[in-house]
């Protein structure tokens, strides 16, 4: 795998470092690539921002800075405003769809949206909507297997919570093959 | 109890299945009425020490038929694993709809000894706090015999914590009494812990100033 770059941003208390945790965890140890992640500390980190850089590689990972990521997972309004321009050419922004307005991401980019709150919400857990979003980039993005996914979340949640976690992941995950098969990227 | 809990309570179909490493297969589902034949000759065949584990003496069939109305009545969920035709285990989640303890259920589990160690009553288990928790429970109890680690164990990895020990609390078959042990799943609590952990990860200056 060449180096990718993955941006997660939303609001600090929605997970989003823990979803960042969950891919680079489901690289490093379960598809035995190269994995960096780095919590921004940046001015975009006040006001409630929060933001993870994930790069995976085969390769040793020697800078673990992003400047324009190939993806971006995005769950709120000001992130994405924030770093949606700053998406490269070719990538790919993955968008929790009630939190973030579709027709203000970038027209040139391909973006994917998922309903993520809702379904948290369904399965009676708002919180994990970032493990929505863990499996709906797991589903779109094909950077690893979806077993790496599952036993990333199943060991990075606390004990007791993994059912139901996996349960969100499955659902994020089939959104997101529900799309790519109606895009006929199956 | 005929309410929205009534509604969650109406589970059914499978959940999963495990391979095990003699090739045989064993399918975890709910409990559906037509399983009452094949769960009344599972508790005949249970050795009589493991049948002191169950709150009544399901190989009477009478009492099996009142189990199985309290299920529907939703005062119970029930789990069953097959092994081909035969239940092999199951577990139950009975509720306590009245009183002081209204807010927690108290969990039963037994599989043939030879099926035991195959991840069986962790599926199980870990369905039933999902129940628990879509009823707004805050915690699940189970008791068992102090002498019984292995399923401590289990129950341990799974977020239950031990309560409580209730001394000579149990006579086995020959008479013989033995501690009794409480665990506990604070339901409740283990959400708090998924909360704690994206706070702490998203914002670890804010919680480290807490």
């Amino acid at each position: 795998m060449e180096r990718t770059e993955i941006r997660l941003a939303g609001f600090g208390g929605q997970g989003v470092i823990l979803a960042g945790m969950i891919i680079g965890r489901a690289a490093a140890i379960y598809e035995n690539l190269e994995a960096t992640l780095v919590q921004s500390f940046g001015p975009e980190a006040r006001g409630g921002a929060c933001s993870a850089q994930v790069v995976i590689s085969t390769e040793p990972v020697y800078y673990p800075y992003i400047d324009h990521s190939d993806m971006l997972v995005v769950m709120s309004q000001e992130a994405s405003t924030l770093f949606a321009p700053r998406v490269k050419h070719g990538g790919l922004i993955l968008y929790e769809q009630d939190l973030v307005a579709a027709s203000s991401l970038p027209p040139s980019i391909r973006a994917l949206g998922v309903p993520a709150t809702r379904i948290a919400e369904d399965l009676r857990r708002k919180m994990i909507l970032n493990i929505v979003m863990v499996g709906f980039f797991a589903a779109v993005s094909r950077t690893l297997g979806r077993e790496a996914f599952e036993n990333a979340v199943r060991t990075m949640v606390p004990p007791g919570t993994e059912t139901l976690n996996l349960k969100a992941f499955d659902q994020g995950y089939r959104h997101g093959a529900d799309l790519l098969a109606k895009e006929g990227k199956t | 109890m005929k309410s929205n809990k009534h509604q969650l309570l109406l589970r059914s179909g499978p959940i999963s299945s495990v391979d095990l490493p003699d090739g045989k297969r064993v399918d975890v589902s709910w409990f559906k009425d037509g399983d009452r034949k094949d769960l009344l000759a599972f508790y005949r065949d249970l050795p009589a020490e493991d049948r002191l584990y169950l709150r009544s003496d399901v190989t009477n069939q009478a009492i099996l038929d009142r189990l199985v109305d309290e299920l529907h009545e939703g005062i119970g969920v029930m789990i069953v694993c097959r092994e081909g035709a035969a239940i092999i285990g199951e577990c139950t989640q009975h509720f306590i709809h009245h009183g002081w303890s209204r807010h927690v259920s108290e969990l039963r589990h037994v599989v043939r000894r030879e099926f035991e160690g195959h991840g069986l009553e962790e599926i199980m288990i870990k369905e039933h706090i999902e129940v628990a928790n879509d009823l707004g429970l805050d915690k699940v109890i189970v008791r068992l015999l102090e002498l019984q680690k292995e399923k401590q164990r289990i129950l341990e990895s799974l977020g239950f914590e031990r309560e409580a020990v209730l001394r000579s609390h149990a006579t086995d078959l020959r008479g013989a009494r033995h501690n009794m042990v409480i665990m506990s799943n604070y339901v409740a609590e283990l959400w708090r812990r998924m909360e704690d952990l994206m706070r702490k990860t998203d914002m670890p200056a804010e919680t480290d100033a807490q």
